[in-house]
């Protein structure tokens, strides 16, 4: 080792003192989860590591990063037992007792182990998706089942709500309440509803335009105004609020001052009916089984509401480590401090009411505020308000790892320099509005950690890409992000990847805050020749073409006379030409997929290679697993994927809808079942794009998060980041006011949209932190002055102030990359199998030693011996057919049971007595009658008299399992079996008890089951043999339908 | 226990071929000739498979011995007929849930939210299935209902006990105590015969009374036990043995002292203590699931090559990755045994069975009949195909906004198409839904009804629900009887072709369970991840562990009631003891990425991990996570590209090369055909097309369009807009309507008149709650507003509603002057005259929604609104002398109006259409579908988007025209 890091210390503190609280503020790259970690595997290692263990959570962002910090810590313990040079690991066992998850499945096990007194839904259906179809049909299914009527608002106050705003704005904003704040909103009833602004009326009507153009459109609105004042005051029918045309004079504002009282009012009442409905909507979703991520939430607090199951969670002494606090919403943060606090202690009063904080050693959090770019979900503050706590000792220590094993020096220079700045107090947005005029203003912005830089890390450099401007301006913003796109792909073109200091394409990642940006990016770098790979958090599944290829050719098969979706899979699928599809439709007016030779090559070989599969769409039995892969092979699938792209991804998709089939069908899905299953989740999305060496990542400053790339270039850091204004109710979290409902964006007050705005470029001075804190080696920074219009101070370039033009410029002799990238990912590229030489025909060869095994209750074609084969140990855990053919499982099961133990040869008082026990079961099974006339038939048969006779030793149920011949063995159970030594007999009897057929002579019947199952019997006659050699051996079928036996020749 | 048990012997081994070379054959081979009972017990099918095969293999023919598992084994006494009382038949877990669910929901009734008890039964109601399971677990554990610790369980559960015991059922676990617990009565009949108890181990406690109570009822015992580990942490397996002693009044003997060095023992030792060694063990990764059964495959075959004689293949559950190999291993004529579950579907008549519960649920939903209808299509019930069902449903749903069937039955029970006609009979057939409570007599005679109705076959299996509803006299809440029922229904079907069944080979398919216990020359454990295997069972919140511990703690039977800890040490000491009957090789396979979730990336299981560590990989650089990926081999992937895929390759590249015009590929064909569409195109269809061609294409040269499946979804505009035009049609229409369709404006009084009341009567169609008021409100004031605005307009005095341009009417395309017929149907014409000739017409386009102004520019730039200008162009084709046409909206004066003047400039992008027509190049213009967007043309399923950037290079390429300019669509 060389000499210890700078914050060497609070890291063996984090990992040693397993017993005090910390919050640990962690630079980017700091290595947390391994302290993460190493902190696990000193628990492990305490003397009652287990009892520890069973009671720690690690929870995390998402499942990918527990998994992570799970193996991780499993395999450090592994390293300090064998360097402690222990054999026993039985630690190890201990590890996989903690809980290592998300923060929702978290919640969910609360719910699920001390819910059980609450009314809490112990194995729900998650909802994952808000807004996804799943989502909008649940909705549906709600209103349908709920009449509306509403009683937080009199009547009057509804109506007067209705006429002016319909009702469906207020779903929308209702299906987006969390229960607090639909809890709250419903103490907030609105006043009488007040008139619109006579004062601005005034204004309106007084209004004289400076153009004489736009004088049409100020009169219309004039009317417009005069007459909705008229409407609103003389009618009562519905009155939307009217918008006026064009914006000449200021006629937008002074028509939102004439609505502002009216708009403040209809908000709030939307509010309160927004606020029941949500309440009613969570009851629904109850009964209906089904939970959002919200609602796993509400489960947790629900249980942590219940004083006494509180104190137990918390008397069983869980541990909690949270990972990525800073994005980790308020209410789920809550949950986990609860837990980890005393017995007894008020809730939710830690850290503000300075209330006792979690018990020592019970509760760590790590995150970086830096990093904090979630603010839609997670607030900054609530994680600033803990760190600051543990900071004042109050719940535990506040640690600092300053130390980055990522950034390269150069980097690291320039951030110290830059930076402060960028997060200081200077900056307007980093501070908020006073309380009061004189108060001063409070700094809102997380303080900047400088990094320190660890042993190994590189020298590295941070280097502008000078952007010229072209001759002729781009009139769009997106026209100049292009140009800046060309310019370095010209570059990158010129020089290789060299000449950004990267050894391949894979090296490198360009990042831009928004996805539509990276759109652009990727259409310019392919333009120019260069291999991309898009990597986002969600591509629409039914725009992969595995995925559009398996749901066209299912949606055929599901319904042959869809021709609309026939034209899709023939000139997709199978590269018909559309000119072919056009024609042979307008001469036949459809597909003959029955008769593919009724149409041309290649639409008959196409329409071919269905043919099967449509005509055995709906088979019973026939394993879903085996359908798809027929499906892969008849439309070229594996290849056609792989073609289209070289990365597998694509191919990879397939394989993923292949096992889901084979999964699905497991269960007993067929094709339909899989359409339906691929159709719901079309919509949805799932990451794609692979990683590849040849290719150049592109990557949203969100989902490069956690990520780290060689040589990173941030995108358009002149363009100004737009935010996304929603319309219509919005629900918008004010500090002071709590959460409030405006109308619009015009009806928020002043220095509230002010501060929100200023909220949101904190945000994104954040994001350009995580962005710049990426590169292991280079940090390229395409830049030219002027370039992209004039400064834009939302862009990242005006967040992070400075000089970007004094940044030296990258020439192609820059630094190269000095130190070794070790990147963690399987760069190492795998071995390939050893082909196996030795492995030909004789591969099965020796396997042929065996001889066939023969089930004789399986040679009767088509009606296999079914209350033979659901008896027979081969035939267990195989399910039976739900129909068979003509004979009824559990009769045959009953019969067969009643002959086996049936006393033959006792007194007639005995038999009586056993039949009737018997007859008892059947009732219970429904099929008593049946039996009885069966036995009656039996005991009145010509038969009985010989089944009686003294003569035999008997033997029922006889397994047999014995050579039939050369290459066969027979493995089956004889019904009975009749041996007369003396007379050197073996009699063979087996029980059918089929239905006779419709109209079905007794002949008819006896001959149809000698032709059924003298191949089971010969069978069981040869192998008797086999034993009885000089006994001649005869095979009687008896039909219980009948109460005759009939004999097979053997 | 009072021990009457004849000849016995109780033998513990540690290894399975000591003890076939030792006990087993030798009894097998004993009984050879004599025409005599006996039976082999066994903990599942796989060991009787196993050890029949081990028969084969030593040539040992067997007569008269029968392989039993214990569920086997429980039939056979339980036929017998011996017991004490009248056998009362044993109560499936269906109809036991049906109980609980009932129970559970009548104490809710009564409660409300918040009221005492009602959380717990609220929980209950979400779980019933984990009680269930737990109750079995105290009935087996020797327990009762009684000894649940919660108060209301305990509760509950006895009402449940004496339920099933009033209708005359018993509970198997207890059924199998009574049997086990004493000796049967002596003159009672027996099984008799020679039994042979092979490998049970603790894990089977559950089933030790099962077959306890059959060796009671033979002669001749020998039990053969897993003999105890050293130092098992937990005396589970001790306790075993002492059970089995008490039963058989016998002391084990241990025949082979100790685990022989060689073979993988060692392996094993790893995982379940210290020490050990991976000595035989070997890990194969692969990048997928996929990759890796490609592994395992080659590996099978490369053993075979080199001699394997017994090769297991360990799956945690049959699943995917197991499917998977069979089909590797059947593709390179590998024999081979396959001991796991496979099923496929069910057959149809089943599938629409479950599809009818589904429609009665969910109260006979829209959507739920149309999932029944490709059934009723596939049993040739219906004629009519799914998009005409889907049609008239959507329809149906559109009036009357709601997604339940029977608001709809009149309306199509009146109608005289044949569609809405076939849909109406399917409805009658299905119609009413089911009352809340019903009997289960009343239920199953229902389900029989509507079975004959659609002659569907009777379900197997259904008797012992027939025979309990002659018992129960009870109503039943329809959904809990609905579930009944669907557990009835068979889920899955036997597999018609699935390779390896019922097969012998030298390759065995199998489970940990179904292995343990034989003999095996390399086993293969595959799927080695963590979180995949071993698997961590938690136990439910009805008996948790505590309690469970509690319980065990009164000693009531001799193991009771396992805990999880204990399960997952079992599980552990069976795969040791697996290892242990492995001679050769142990082999780990595992993958590196999981399908589902690519991103995740899968880690070794403890097993392997410990063999990783084993061999020193904690120590090397990277550690264990570098040794696992080390162990990565790459499959080598057989798909060489063929000419076909090449061909097809070439083609959709063609599809999306920016530089490579609209060919015969991309939506274009002979000219003769495109310039005759299938159909006269309506404006509306002009006006998409010049924004998307792709729409011509489908709907008007192909012929073809869209079936929806999505769920229907209310949508207030467009339902206002349906509404409002009817009703002004309605209101405006003309008392007296010439052949041209016109005739005089009605007075402005009366049309009102006639408005007000068709909204009242709409009224009464709507909810009575704010839901209906909040729409009926908004359509009271666009209906009115749009009827005042008709009469602001000086025109008329003639007027026509929603008039259909007449077949003469054609639209004269900008370009080549083709005068192209048109079709479409006009919101409202006010006209100086009676008819077309020399008159002077306004066109009125009514407009509910959207702010789009008519322009003549922005027409003939963006192509917006173009379907306007078409009914202009068409009426000046009928010789109009005037005309305009315009767009009334509520609430404002005048968007613009257009005048024939104007038709050049307006319908300048008719051109295009124009081009399309005479060159029969269509080629597409759909918008990329972005988050914010998805209105662009829905293409048929399999085709994947392409970027409409590069849509728009091709379109200008093929068509030349500027206008088609990127950005053309946002
Ligand atoms: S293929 Fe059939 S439908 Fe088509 S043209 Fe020939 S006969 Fe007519």
């Amino acid at each position: 080792m060389t000499e210890p890091l700078v914050d060497q210390l609070a890291r063996d503190r984090f990992r040693d003192e397993w017993n005090r609280n910390f919050a640990v503020s962690a630079n980017a790259g700091s290595g947390k989860t391994t302290a993460i970690s190493e902190r696990l595997a000193a628990l492990a290692l305490a003397p009652d590591g287990e009892r520890l263990l069973a009671r720690t959570a690690v929870v995390t962002f998402t499942r990918k990063a527990a998994a992570q910090i799970g193996q991780r810590a499993r395999q450090v313990l592994l390293k300090r037992l064998s360097e402690s040079g222990r054999t026993d690991v039985t630690p190890l066992d201990h590890l996989e007792r903690a809980f290592f998850g998300t923060i929702h499945s978290f919640c969910l096990k609360l719910a699920q182990t001390y819910g059980r007194n609450l009314g809490i839904n112990l194995n729900p259906k998650v909802v994952t998706e808000s807004d996804s179809d799943e989502d909008d049909a649940l909705w549906e299914e709600f209103l349908e089942s709920e009449a509306m009527h509403f009683h937080a608002l009199g009547a009057a106050e509804v109506n007067a709500f209705l006429r002016h705003v319909p009702l469906e704005r207020v779903f929308d904003l209702a299906r987006q309440l969390d229960t607090n704040t639909a809890n709250r909103f419903l103490t907030r009833p609105p006043g009488p509803m007040p008139g619109p602004s006579l004062a601005a009326l005034g204004q309106i009507e007084n209004l004289v335009p400076k153009q004489k153009r736009s004088l049409p459109a100020v009169q219309a609105n004039q009317r417009l105004a005069v007459e909705w004042l008229r409407r609103f005051r003389e009618e009562d029918g519905f009155l939307a609020l009217a918008k006026p045309q064009g914006t000449a004079s200021g006629i937008k504002e002074l028509f939102d001052a004439f609505y502002a009282p009216v708009k403040a009012w209809l908000a709030d009442a939307a509010a309160v009916l927004a606020g029941e409905l949500a309440g009613r909507y969570r009851a629904w979703r109850f009964e209906r089984g089904v939970q959002t991520y919200a609602d796993q939430i509400d489960a947790a607090m629900a249980v942590l509401a219940d004083r006494p199951t509180l104190d137990r969670i918390r008397a069983e002494g869980w541990r909690v480590i949270l990972d990525e606090a800073q994005d980790t919403d308020p209410q789920q943060f809550a949950v986990l401090v609860e837990i980890a606090r005393e017995s007894g202690a008020e809730l939710g009063s830690w850290p503000d009411e300075r209330g006792e904080g979690p018990r020592a050693g019970h509760f760590c959090l790590v995150g970086d505020g830096q990093q904090a770019i979630y603010g839609s979900r997670a607030d900054i503050t609530n994680f600033t308000r803990h760190l600051d706590a543990f900071e004042r000792g109050d719940g535990g220590e506040l640690l600092n790892f300053s130390v980055t094993f990522r950034a390269p020096h150069a980097v690291i220079d320039c951030l110290n320099a830059t930076l402060p700045a960028a997060f200081g107090a200077e900056r307007d947005h980093n501070v908020g509005l006073p309380a009061e005029p004189e108060a001063p203003a409070p700094f809102l912005q997380v303080p900047y950690e400088p990094l320190a830089a660890g042993a190994g890390n590189a020298q590295g450099l941070v280097a502008r890409l000078p952007l010229a401007l072209p001759d002729v301006a781009p009139n769009t913003v997106d026209g100049w992000l292009a140009e800046e796109v060309r310019q370095l792909a010209n570059w990158l073109n010129a020089h290789g990847p060299a000449g950004v200091g990267a050894r391949s394409w894979g090296d490198i990642c360009i990042i831009a805050p928004r996805n539509d940006w990276l759109l652009t990016a990727r259409k310019t770098l392919e333009a120019e020749q260069l291999e991309v790979a898009l990597q986002m958090r969600k591509n629409r599944n039914g725009d992969n073409p595995a995925y559009a290829w398996v749901c066209g050719l299912l949606a055929v098969m599901a319904d042959p006379d869809n021709l609309f979706e026939w034209t899709g899979v023939l000139r997709e699928v199978f590269a018909v030409s559309d000119a072919l599809i056009a024609s042979e439709l307008r001469r036949c007016g459809s597909f003959h997929w029955d008769e593919p030779e009724q149409h041309p090559e290649p639409l008959a070989g196409a329409l071919a290679a269905l043919r099967p599969l449509i005509l055995r769409f709906n088979d019973e039995g026939w394993p879903l697993e085996l359908f798809a892969s027929k499906l892969d092979e008849a439309g070229a699938l594996a290849a056609k994927a792989l073609a289209v792209d070289t990365s597998g991804a694509v191919a990879g998709e397939l394989e993923r809808l292949l096992s889901q089939a084979a999964e699905l069908g497991l269960q007993g899905e067929g094709p339909r079942g899989w359409l339906q299953a691929l159709l719901e989740q079309r919509e949805g999305g799932r990451p794609a794009g692979k990683p590849s060496s040849e290719a150049i990542n592109l990557l949203t400053a969100h989902s490069a998060k956690g990520l780290e790339w060689p040589v990173v270039i941030p995108i358009g850091l002149w363009r100004e980041i737009g935010k996304f204004s929603g319309h219509g109710l919005k629900v918008v979290t004010d500090r002071s006011v709590g959460p409030r409902v405006y109308f619009d964006d015009a009806s928020m007050p002043a220095d509230l949209s002010d501060s929100r705005e200023r909220e949101r470029l904190r945000e994104n001075v954040r994001l350009l932190y995580v962005v710049l804190t990426r590169p292991r080696q280079g940090l390229i920074l395409p830049w030219g002055h002027g370039f992209g219009g004039k400064p834009k101070e939302a862009s990242f370039a005006g967040l992070w102030g400075g000089d970007m033009d004094e940044i030296p410029a990258l020439s192609k002799d820059s630094p190269r990359a000095t130190a070794n990238f070790d990147v963690a990912q399987e760069s190492t590229e795998p071995a390939v199998a050893r082909p196996f030489d030795s492995l030909t025909a004789d591969g099965n060869g020796p396997a042929k030693m065996f001889p066939i095994r023969v089930l004789p209750h399986q040679l009767a074609e088509h009606v296999p011996d079914l209350s033979r084969s659901s008896r027979h140990e081969s035939g267990l855990d195989q399910p039976l057919p739900a129909k068979s053919a003509d004979e009824a499982i559990d009769y045959g099961l009953w019969w067969h049971e009643t002959m086996e133990f049936f006393p033959w040869t006792r007194r007639v008082e005995e038999i009586d007595d056993y039949l009737a026990g018997r007859l008892e079961v059947g009732r219970g099974l429904g099929i008593e009658a049946r039996g009885s006339e069966d036995l009656r038939r039996l005991r009145s048969s010509k038969a009985w008299a010989e089944l009686t006779a003294a003569r035999w030793t008997r033997q029922a149920e006889l397994g047999v399992l014995a050579p039939l011949d050369e290459v066969s063995w027979m493995d089956g159970v004889i019904d009975l079996v009749l041996h007369d030594p003396s007379a050197s007999e073996v009699w063979v009897v087996d029980w059918k008890t089929n239905r006779r057929r419709a109209g079905e002579s007794d002949d008819a019947l006896l001959t149809r089951l000698v032709s059924e199952y003298t191949p089971q019997l010969r069978a069981y006659g040869v192998s008797l043999a086999e034993f009885f050699p000089d006994s001649q051996v005869r095979c009687l079928i008896y039909s219980t339908a009948v109460g005759h036996w009939i004999e097979v020749e053997s | 226990m009072p021990d009457t048990s004849p000849s016995a012997q109780l033998l513990l081994v540690r290894q399975a071929d000591a003890a076939w070379e030792s006990v087993v054959r030798p009894w097998l081979e004993s009984g050879r000739g004599r025409l005599q009972r006996a039976h082999v017990i066994v903990p599942t099918r796989g060991q009787a498979h196993g050890l029949k095969q081990r028969c084969l293999e030593e040539r040992v023919p067997l007569l008269g011995v029968e392989f039993l598992t214990p569920g086997l084994a429980r039939k056979k006494w339980l036929a017998l007929g011996d017991q004490p009382e009248a056998p009362r038949p044993a109560i499936g877990r269906e109809l036991l849930l049906l109980g609980l669910r009932t129970l559970i929901s009548r104490r809710l009734e009564p409660l409300a939210v918040g009221d005492g008890g009602w959380g717990l039964w609220k929980s209950l109601q979400s779980d019933p299935e984990h009680a269930l399971d737990d109750f079995d677990d105290l009935l087996k554990g020797g327990f009762t209902a009684a000894d649940f610790p919660l108060e209301p369980l305990r509760d509950i559960f006895l009402e449940l006990t004496d339920w099933v015991d009033q209708l005359g059922y018993a509970f198997s676990p207890v059924q199998a105590r009574v049997a086990g617990l004493q000796p049967a009565p002596d003159n009672a009949r027996r099984i008799g015969g020679r039994v042979l108890i092979l490998g049970l181990g603790a894990e089977l406690w559950g089933e030790f009374f099962n077959v306890a109570a059959f060796v009671r009822r033979c002669d001749d015992l020998t039990v053969v036990l897993p003999a105890p580990e050293f130092r098992g942490r937990d005396a589970l397996d001790e306790r075993w043995v002492e059970l089995w002693e008490k039963l058989l009044g016998q002391s084990a003997e241990t025949f082979d002292e100790s685990l022989p060095d060689d073979g993988c023992a060692p392996v094993g030792a790893l995982w379940l203590r210290d020490g050990g060694s991976p000595e035989n063990a070997r890990l194969l990764v692969g990048a997928t699931r996929a990759d890796e059964m490609a592994l395992v495959a080659e590996t099978i075959a490369d053993l075979l090559a080199h001699g394997a004689t017994n090769i297991g293949v360990m799956f945690p559950r049959s699943d995917a990755a197991h499917l998977r190999l069979v089909r590797l291993l059947a593709a390179r004529g590998i024999a081979f045994a396959d001991l796991l579950e496979t099923a496929g579907p069910p057959p149809v008549d089943v599938q629409v069975q479950r599809a009818l519960l589904g429609f009665y649920e969910g109260g006979g939903r829209l959507e739920d009949l149309l999932k029944l209808w490709p059934w009723l299509r596939a049993l040739g019930l219906v004629t009519q195909p799914m998009s005409a069902a889907r049609d008239v449903c959507q329809r149906c749903f559109d009036d009357g906004q709601t997604h339940q069937l029977t608001p709809h039955l009149e309306r199509l029970r009146a109608s005289t198409r044949v569609e809405w006609k076939e849909v109406a009979r399917i409805a009658d057939l299905l119609l009413p839904v089911w009352p809340e409570e019903l009997k289960v007599t009343d239920a199953l005679q229902k389900f029989d009804a509507i079975n004959s109705r659609l002659d569907l076959e009777a379900p197997q299996g259904w008797s012992a629900l027939q025979a309990f509803a002659t018992k129960s006299d009870d109503l039943y809440p329809t959904p809990v009887l609905l579930a009944a029922l669907a557990s009835f229904l068979p889920e899955t079907a036997p597999v018609t072709s699935a390779p390896g069944r019922g097969q012998f080979a030298r390759v065995t398919l199998t489970s940990r369970r179904r292995a343990v216990g034989l003999a095996w020359s390399h086993t293969i454990w595959v799927e080695s991840n963590s979180g995949i295997w071993p698997e961590r069972r938690d136990p439910s919140c009805w008996l948790t562990d505590t309690d469970r511990e509690q319980l065990n703690s009164q000693h009531r039977l001799p193991l009771g009631l396992f805990t999880s800890e204990q399960r997952a040490w079992l599980e552990k000491q069976g795969c040791a003891a697996l290892a242990a009957d492995t001679r050769e090789q142990i082999i780990f396979t595992a993958a590196i990425h999981d399908e589902e979730e690519p991103e995740l990336a899968l880690a070794p299981n403890v097993w392997v991990e410990r063999v990783l560590w084993a061999q020193g990989a904690a120590t090397r650089p990277g550690g264990l996570e570098a040794a696992f990926l080390d162990a990565r081999l790459a499959v080598s992937t057989p798909a060489v590209q063929s000419d076909s895929t090449a061909d097809w390759l070439a083609v959709w590249n063609g599809r999306r090369q920016p530089d490579r015009p609209f060919d015969d590929y991309f939506l274009s064909a002979d000219p003769a055909l495109v310039g005759n569409p299938t159909k006269t195109l309506p404006a509306r269809l002009i006006e998409s097309a010049v924004s998307d061609p792709a729409e011509l294409w489908f709907d008007a040269v192909l012929g073809v369009s869209r079936v929806a499946w999505e769920p229907f979804l209310r949508s207030r505009q467009k339902a206002i807009g349906q509404r409002v035009h009817g009703l002004l049609a309605l209101a405006l229409r003309p008392d007296a309507i010439s052949n041209d369709g016109f005739g005089l404006l009605p007075e402005q009084a009366q049309a009102r008149r006639v408005l007000d009341q068709s909204l009242a009567a709409q009224r009464a169609l709507w909810p009575d709650d704010a839901y209906g008021d909040s729409f009926h409100g908004e359509l009271c004031a666009v209906s009115r507003d749009l009827l005042a605005a008709v009469y602001t307009l000086e025109a008329g005095p003639w007027v026509a509603t929603e008039l259909r341009l007449p077949p003469k009417a054609t639209l004269t395309l900008v370009g080549s002057g083709l005068a192209l017929p048109v079709a479409g149907r006009m919101d409202l014409v006010l006209s100086d005259r009676d008819g077309w000739a020399g008159a002077t017409v306004r066109v009125i386009d009514f407009k509910t929604g959207g702010d789009s102004k008519l322009s003549a520019k922005t027409m003939g730039r963006s192509g917006s609104s173009l379907q306007l200008g078409v009914y202009l162009g068409a009426v000046q084709s009928l010789g109009v002398d005037a005309g305009t046409v315009l767009m009334l909206k509520p609430m404002a004066d005048g968007s613009g109006e257009l005048s024939l003047a104007d038709l050049p400039v307006a319908l300048a992008l008719t051109a295009r259409l124009d081009r399309m027509l005479t060159t029969g190049v269509c080629g597409a213009l759909t918008p990329d579908r972005s988050k914010y967007s998805n209105f662009g043309y829905d293409w048929p399923l399999a085709c994947a988007p392409i970027a409409s950037a590069i849509l728009h290079a091709k379109f200008a390429l093929t068509h030349g025209d500027d206008e088609a300019g990127e950005g053309d669509d946002d």
